[in-house]
Formats: C-alpha cells, sequence, structure tokens
C-alpha cells in the first residue's frame, strides 16, 4: 500500500509515517467506537456487543442474599431421572442462557423442545429425553458462607414432542 | 497537547512486532473457537433460544445452523491459518475480523454476553489495517504503531471500564461491589468442585475481590510507566490473573493474550532466526544461513520516552 512505501527501505530508523487522511480515517473510526462504549457503560447496555456494557459479575450480591439458579431436569425414555448439563458439552445452551431468557420461556414453554433436539443431535447414543421439568434452586447463605439450606421450585414442564437421536433403539 | 497525543497514538513500532504477534493472536483464535466459545456448533440444534444482538440484526449474519457453524469454525481456521502466516494479510485479516465477529455473535446472541473478548475481538479489527508485515522487517511503521496501540487500549479498557459498570450497578457506591458476596454468589452458582472449599472462607473471597477492584482501577497507570517498570506492571496482572486460575478457575485469557502487545514480540522473530542460523550452520549447510555474527539491527525503543 502506498503509505507503507518508504522513503528508505534499508534505513531502520526512518519511520514508515502514514499519510493525513489515514490517521483521520482512524482516529475517527477510534472516537466512534469509544463513543459507543463510553455510552455502553453510562446507560448499561449488552446489546451494543462487542461494544457493550462491562458487566460481567459487577453486580454486588449482599452477604445474606439467597443465591438463586435454574437447572432443567429431564426424564428420559428409560425412565432415568437426570439433571440436563446445560453447558457447551451437554446442550450447548449455557445456564445463563437459559436464565436469560426466562421470561420468553415461561410464555413459551415448548421453547424447550429445542434442549430434547440439542442432546439428541449432541448425544445421539444416550438415551432420549421425553420430559423436561424447568426448576429454580434457592441456596440460602448466612454472613458469606453457604448454610446448606437449598429449596427447590418447579417454574414449568414440557412433554417433548419430537423423537430426537437413535437412542430410541432401547426406549420402552 | 495534541501533537503529543498523536506522537503517542502513533508511535512507530517495528513491523516484526505485528508479524509476530499476528501469529500470537490468530493461533489463539484458532484454540478459543474449539475451545471457549465452542458452543456454536451446539447452538444450532436449538435456534429458538437465539435472541440476536444489534449487529446480528442489522447485519445479515446467518441463522444459527449446524452445518452453518461447521463451516464457519473451518472457514475461519483456514483464514487464521493465512492471516498468521502473514500471506494476503489484509484480505485474510478482514476475513478473519468478519467471520469471527459473526461467530462470537452467535455465542454470546443466545441472551448471555460475556465482554472477556472484548479486546480480542477489537484486535483482529486493526490487524489487518497494517499491511504487510516481515518478520524480520524492523523497519517501525506508524501504522504498526497504531494497530498495537488500540489493542493495548482496548486490553486496558476492559479491566478500566468495568469499574464504571461495579459502580454504577450498585447505587453508584464505590465500595458497595467489592465488599459484596459476589464470588460466593459465583462459586455457588457455579460449583465447581475446584473452587467449592473457597465458599467456607468468605475473607478470602472478599479479598480477591479488592484485588481484582484495585487492580481494574489501577490498570490505566500502564500508559504512564516506562521500560521495565511497565512490564513489571503488566507481570502483576499476569500472576493475578494465574493466582484466580489456580485458586477459582476463572481466567481471562483472550484479554490476556492481548496484554502481549505491549512487549518487543520481534525479539522472538529475531531469536528464532539466530536459532535457525545456528542449527543451519551446525549441519553444513550454510547457504542462507543467518549468521550469529550478522548485525542485527537493534529493535528501537519508541516507548522508551525520551
Amino acid at each position: 500500500m502506498s503509505e507503507n512505501i518508504p522513503a528508505q527501505p534499508q534505513d531502520p530508523d526512518r519511520p514508515l509515517t502514514l499519510a493525513r487522511h489515514h490517521k483521520v480515517t482512524r482516529l475517527l473510526a477510534t472516537a466512534i467506537a469509544l463513543t459507543i462504549l463510553t455510552i455502553a457503560q453510562i446507560n448499561p447496555t449488552n446489546d451494543w456487543f462487542p461494544l457493550g456494557s462491562l458487566s460481567q459479575y459487577s453486580y454486588g450480591r449482599p452477604l445474606d442474599s439467597p443465591t438463586r439458579a435454574v437447572r432443567i431436569m429431564a426424564t428420559t425414555q428409560t425412565g432415568d431421572e437426570i439433571r440436563v448439563p446445560l453447558n457447551q458439552q451437554g446442550v450447548g445452551i449455557g445456564r445463563a442462557e437459559i436464565e436469560g431468557q426466562l421470561d420468553r420461556i415461561l410464555a413459551d414453554p415448548s421453547m424447550l423442545e429445542g434442549i430434547a433436539r440439542a442432546w439428541g443431535g449432541l448425544h445421539p447414543h444416550r438415551p432420549a429425553f421425553i420430559e423436561l421439568r424447568l426448576e429454580r434452586t434457592t441456596s440460602y447463605v448466612e454472613n458469606g458462607v453457604p448454610t446448606g439450606q437449598v429449596d427447590v421450585e418447579e417454574l414449568t414442564t414440557w412433554t417433548v414432542q419430537g423423537t430426537y437421536g437413535s437412542g430410541s433403539g432401547d426406549a420402552s | 497537547m495534541i501533537k503529543k497525543f498523536l506522537r503517542w497514538a502513533f508511535a512507530p513500532v517495528p513491523l516484526a512486532r505485528v508479524a509476530v504477534f499476528r501469529v500470537i493472536i490468530y493461533s489463539f483464535i484458532i484454540w478459543d473457537i474449539f475451545t471457549l466459545t465452542n458452543d456454536v456448533i451446539p447452538h444450532g440444534y436449538a435456534p429458538e433460544f437465539y435472541d440476536p444482538l444489534w449487529i446480528g440484526r442489522w447485519l445479515p449474519f446467518p441463522e444459527p445452523t449446524v452445518l452453518g457453524a461447521i463451516i464457519m469454525q473451518w472457514a475461519l481456521v483456514v483464514s487464521c491459518i493465512v492471516a498468521a502466516s502473514g500471506f494476503f494479510s489484509r484480505t485474510s485479516g478482514w476475513a478473519v475480523a468478519i467471520l469471527f465477529l459473526a461467530w462470537m455473535e452467535n455465542s454470546q446472541g443466545f441472551s448471555y454476553v460475556s465482554h472477556d473478548h472484548m479486546a480480542l475481538m477489537v484486535t483482529t479489527w486493526v490487524l489487518p489495517t497494517v499491511g504487510r508485515a516481515g518478520f524480520r522487517d524492523l523497519r517501525v511503521s506508524e501504522a504498526a504503531g497504531w494497530a498495537l496501540r488500540i489493542t493495548q487500549f482496548a486490553t486496558v479498557v476492559t479491566y478500566f471500564g468495568s469499574v464504571f459498570a461495579k459502580i454504577a450497578s450498585n447505587g453508584y457506591s464505590f465500595i458497595a461491589w467489592p465488599n459484596s458476596s459476589v464470588f460466593t454468589w459465583a462459586f455457588m452458582r457455579r460449583g465447581s468442585e475446584l473452587v467449592t472449599w473457597t465458599l467456607a472462607y468468605p475473607w478470602l473471597l472478599k479479598t480477591a475481590q479488592w484485588g481484582l477492584y484495585i487492580i481494574e482501577i489501577l490498570s490505566i497507570a500502564v500508559f504512564w510507566l516506562r521500560g521495565k517498570w511497565q512490564y513489571a506492571f503488566i507481570s502483576l496482572f499476569f500472576v493475578f490473573h494465574l493466582a484466580t486460575y489456580l485458586a477459582l478457575g476463572i481466567h481471562f485469557l483472550p484479554t490476556v493474550v492481548c496484554w502481549l502487545a505491549f512487549f518487543p514480540l520481534e525479539r522472538i522473530a529475531t531469536g528464532v532466526a539466530l536459532l535457525w542460523g545456528k542449527i543451519r550452520h551446525r549441519t553444513g549447510n550454510t547457504a542462507n544461513a543467518v549468521s550469529p555474527n550478522t548485525p542485527t539491527v537493534e529493535p528501537v525503543e519508541v516507548e522508551s520516552g525520551k
């Protein structure tokens, strides 16, 4: 590129300079990106990814506030009760991704069909899910130390409609 | 003042530094898409959970499918290898930038957004602007200087900016976050066997919170430090991340790798070339070998501030 043609290619001390308009373009792009990032901090939003709020773990938790988490329990076609691994290897959907759209799921539990489909696609030889239960656990904390008491609350259930994976071979 | 700022923003660095940094960044991305952000292929099985971010709604990124994700992953691997080697540096670099943005938009587009990839993603957008950069090209360039400066800035802002999020999210209090039990909350939820022992020691977690908070506030000071003090300061971050990784299982590698933009990486290329020259010398094939006695150009330390 033209701006990289050196005046004296052999002289390493002589900087390869950028033309003025190349510098202006770079500074403008930087200014726009920095403005977006700054507004995203003042008025926190994740929607402007990758220049959104730097908000991971930014909410402080009071020392006595219980820790809530969502989990999905599944009944498999072999009758086992398992806890659905909500991670990248399990069903690809993470727990935080379920919690982030809990309202949508509660309004339309058929979304959980996707969990059964993903399990079948990723683990075709494991027993398929026939029923899913979305639950919320509440673990109590006192002075920053867990008490060990855990409450479980059922939020919704979904009976799987489709047949996924080849695990159906040893069904019923 | 403006002149001083421009000299800082475009402070020339050797092109070889960019060449080595490209190898590091593009290799890291290959590792990243197979280990850290490998949820993109599984996401294809459950597209009903896709909740696209602004860029996903405004740019024509494909809807999540398994086949689409596999194609995207291998396209990224190929463009990363080409970009790391320095061939077609602009084209391959832009290909990585666009593909990685699409990849990350999918990974983060299921209603949970993390921020440890911000500096890495910014880096993929500035590296192609440098153009051709050879591993032994010690000529200093303003284009290279700007690209690495932006990477440095994005890295530091990842820490410094999150302080504002921590203050804003806790009733605009400066001490509420480090005094809270946010790590207890996080570890109770994560429940990894490696870290649960720490739950019995809230003071340990609180100390870690204060450590993180203070180091985030101080991060911006790196731009006022020079030479070995700067390297020592950055090492503090490496030690902190290593400690939290060993004790708590949390790493921040996509950001950690971007800290390397502060270092005279071209010395790695010079070192490798010298070593290679010695090996060839010893095996008797001296045709194109670099003799250890060849005067190599000392990299210009533009950041040592005169």
